[in-house]
């Protein structure tokens, strides 16, 4: 996220997109079931709608404040007439032609833009649905008017925090303010937003204090309020005189318990309705101002009381710590100064500190770690919206969304991901009847799964479509020039991958979501950017799975140390196909004098580190080193190195700014000893050697 | 005046006019102490790759990277072996932290705005780059280095090319 906006703004943006993507999500679910929203879904959907209202009305941000005005309408309508609509399709389509005007909007503003959008066109939709209800609705409904009829989402200060308890008095106090008063309904909202905080239950008339009318209408009849609580009478009656501009209270006690409730007579009806929930009696909205903060919901409440958002930037400034912590702490256990010492104490103590340290480095990585289930969820939308667009029928499956991966990771994969979906959909799924005459089931399947193997993720997408054919991609690549090995000498999975080389399409015509040919190869670098390897496997009709495998973090990777001259280099594990003394026989020149070893028959070209980075005093002769071979897809290539020192999880850190352009060096780790390793960049090593 | 503004004003007045001086060579030299973080003593550095000459690499300051620049090697000396005399200066500016070696620190004196005076220009033949003051303490002679000079790689060289 940006982080030169506002802190205000950075929250408004943060907490309105996990707004939309739970009201798309519910919306999702909805589509999916049976007979269209739940009760307890149009709740949340009601209150998400409102929260997001009241939050962009605060930021001044008309256009989205007005649609989630108009969704709350519909909303609303829904629960009090569930059965006004026999399809629900088009509501589906207004709430998500919404949630993309917002997260549009909501884009603009991240970048420093206007939000600009014009909304209208949706709320014309809107509108004529709700025409369309209030033309079926029931008799009595109309009867009510048009104000009693939006009541449900007008402001009530309703607050129950917890049960009545017994010495509860009930209080009924009426307000009168000075005439001339400016802002008459504000000054009314400062003296409810008081009484809040003490009392337990309290509501008042007018009930929307924000709007402008509300004022008038104080101006006449005064502000009531009807409120329970537990002290004394002269304490409410002072606070009440205490109150600016206030010129006359009136407050009387309520004997009747009945009385007073039936102030609260919506909202008990609502209860009801739910069946049973009076104990966690739920309130419809709340004041813009604290709307953001104060989540309502029954579920959310529990979730979001739990959860705070962090700053990545202080989690990166942790996790660095935490790693510097854990290479002092051996620089002392391992101090040179204890050697020969027989200082049990002291062992004993400093294994408790280490063992302290190595909890405190695993919670302090899992904080990066966040699910997939957002990622994830995006693909369903993306799914439906292609299913229509197509006219395909495709279920779409989606397996272990839980599996948690570093942030900075899954900011990188969700658009490979989502072309990988889109080409599933597109190209793998078949039409209904292509599906049928080849005897498969009328609606394809696309499943997309994640699970952790070892220090990986594995995220398969896998659909039962017509499935890659090997012979055409190869003739493909054949007449593109990717290659010009003969069809025999290629594996299948060697001929798979082409299709990530740039510029590469089998897909004779372009839609609008696929099939440009840009797609594959940019899928492929951004997953290799963040270490990950892609796998496919094919066969004709039967389906094609992509496995996407990706390390759990960027931060601390699994590495060879290796030594050269009196310098450490580290290489990325999962680079290594294998390390290996070479024999000077297997070693041939050719004519510019590269070196060449061949290994299993096949020829690999040998990069001598201290020659490419200048290092002195390393080994030359190549019986007495190690040749370490990087494994790529196109060009493997082996390096040459002094001696291999082992391997470890290494803390990955970027260069000083100051250097940035050195070629061939991605990084650098600190070693257990303090001293620093560089890390290799195996792709830029490579190039620069082809060059 | 803003709260921040406040204690950069305060900060800096603490620190107006004091400089670190150290050797190198013969010639006496000194820094704004405002961009010193803190001296520390010659450790060994990781070398890196591709770099020029005076950047002799990076090392490890309690976990942050800094990179290593030979202020004698920078000024075309020639390379004299570490010491336990050499000490590394590290400097912050503009958030960017870097470490100078020196042959010795010596002290940290003030020098008061009129005792500096600025180097001969160019024009005159003079072609040392990267002092930005030429002060008069006491009875010795100290050049005010210039922090933003020694950084810049680029337009040095041009220079050289020139």
């Amino acid at each position: 996220m940006n982080s030169n906006l506002e802190p205000m703004v950075e929250l408004f943006l943060f907490e309105s997109r996990q707004m939309i993507e739970q009201l798309e999500e519910i919306t999702m679910n909805a589509e999916g079931s049976e007979g269209g929203f739940s009760e307890e879904e149009l709740q949340n959907l009601f209150r998400i709608a409102h929260t997001i209202k009241g939050s962009s009305g605060m930021m001044m941000i008309q256009n989205i404040a007005n649609l989630t005005h108009s969704l709350e309408d519909i909303f609303c309508m829904l629960q009090k007439n569930p059965e006004v609509f026999t399809d629900y399709s088009e509501i589906y389509e207004v709430i998500f032609n919404s949630i993309d005007f917002i997260s549009k909007e909501l884009d603009k503003i991240a970048n420093n833009q206007e939000a600009d959008g014009d909304h209208s066109s949706i709320v014309s939709k809107i509108s004529v649905l709700r025409a369309l209800e209030e033309g079926e609705s029931c008799e009595n409904m109309k009867s009510q008017g048009e104000k009693q009829k939006e009541e449900p989402k007008e402001e009530h200060f309703y607050i129950p925090k917890a049960q009545s308890t017994g010495q509860e008095r009930y209080f009924k106090a009426h307000i009168e303010f000075e005439e001339n008063t400016e802002m008459i309904n504000i000054r009314g909202f400062t003296i409810v937003n008081e009484l809040e905080s003490m009392s337990e239950q309290l509501t008042h008339y007018p009930e929307n204090l924000l709007e402008e009318k509300a004022g008038e209408k104080i101006q006449q009849e005064g502000l009531h309020i009807f409120l329970s609580y537990q002290g004394e009478q002269e304490d409410l009656q002072e606070v009440l005189e205490k109150s600016l501009y206030v010129s006359q209270v009136t407050l009387e006690e309520i004997t009747n318990p009945k009385e007073f409730y039936q102030h609260f007579d919506h909202k008990k009806n609502f209860q009801e309705q739910k069946g049973g929930k009076e104990e966690k009696p739920f309130s419809f909205g709340e004041a813009p101002q604290s709307s953001a903060k104060k989540e309502t919901g029954d579920e959310t409440v529990i979730k979001s009381n739990k959860m705070i958002s962090v700053h990545t930037e202080k989690l990166d400034m942790l996790m660095n710590l935490v790693g510097e912590l854990v290479v002092s702490e051996t620089l002392v256990s391992e101090n040179p100064d204890l050697e020969g010492l027989s200082i049990n104490n002291f062992r004993k103590a400093s294994r408790r500190h280490k063992k302290i340290i190595n909890e405190l480095q695993d919670i302090s990585m899992s904080l990066r770690m966040i699910p997939l289930t957002g990622t994830f969820n995006k693909m369903k939308r993306i799914i439906r919206d292609m299913s229509r667009e197509l006219d395909k029928k495709v279920d779409f499956h989606i397996r272990g969304e839980e599996t948690e991966v570093d942030k900075n990771v899954v900011d990188s994969i969700s658009d490979p991901l989502m072309h990988m979906i889109r080409n599933a959909a597109d190209h793998g799924i078949e039409p209904e009847r292509e599906r049928l005459e080849k005897g498969k089931e009328g609606t394809g399947e696309i499943i997309l799964s994640a699970k952790n193997v070892g220090s990986e993720v594995w995220i398969q997408i896998k659909d039962d479509g017509r499935g890659l054919d090997v012979e055409k991609i190869y003739q493909k690549a054949l007449d593109k020039g990717l290659t010009d090995i003969p069809r025999e000498d290629l594996s299948e999975t060697e001929i798979f991958s082409f299709i990530f080389s740039p510029s590469f399409s089998t897909k004779d015509s372009v839609s609008e979501f696929s099939g440009r040919g840009v797609g594959m190869d940019v899928v492929h670098q951004n997953i290799d950017r963040v270490g990950g390897k892609t796998v496919v496997e094919s066969e004709v009709d039967v389906g094609t799975t992509f496995i996407i495998k990706i390390p759990l973090t960027l931060a601390i990777i699994p590495g060879m140390t290796v030594s050269v001259g009196d310098g450490f280099y580290t290489v990325p594990i999962h680079e290594i196909g294998e390390c290996f003394r070479p024999k000077a026989k297997d070693i041939i020149r050719d004519e510019s004098e590269n070196e060449v070893i061949l290994i299993r028959g096949k020829s690999y070209p040998i990069i001598r580190i201290h020659e490419r980075f200048s290092v002195p005093n390393s080994v030359t002769e190549l019986h007495r080193g190690v040749l370490v071979m990087i494994e790529k897809e196109m060009n493997s290539y082996c390096i040459f190195v002094d001696a291999l020192i082992g391997e470890h999880q290494v803390v990955v850190k970027g260069l000083p700014q100051y250097l940035n352009k050195v070629q061939g060096v991605a990084g650098c780790s600190l070693l257990g000893s303090g001293e620093i390793s560089l890390i290799l960049d195996t792709e830029i090593l490579s190039r620069a050697e082809i060059l | 005046m803003s709260v921040e503004e406040k204690d950069l004003y305060i900060e800096e007045d603490t620190q107006k006019d004091k400089y670190l001086s150290f050797v190198i060579g013969s010639e006496e030299y000194a820094i704004d102490i405002k961009y010193v973080t803190e001296i520390i003593g010659f450790q060994p550095i990781t070398e890196v790759p591709e770099l020029p000459e005076y950047i002799k690499g990076i090392i490890n300051l309690r976990g942050k990277i800094i990179p290593i620049i030979d202020v004698r090697l920078r000024f075309k000396k020639v390379f004299k072996e570490y010491t336990d005399r050499t000490c590394v200066i590290v400097i912050n500016i503009d958030s960017l932290d870097v470490g100078f070696i020196v042959d010795g620190v010596s002290e940290v004196l003030s020098i008061l705005e009129d005792q500096i005076v600025a180097p001969p220009s160019a024009e005159t033949g003079f072609s040392n780059k990267y002092i930005k003051g030429i002060a008069k303490n006491r009875d010795q002679v100290k050049l005010i280095l210039d922090c933003y000079r020694i950084l810049e790689s680029e337009d040095l060289e041009k220079l050289v090319e020139v």
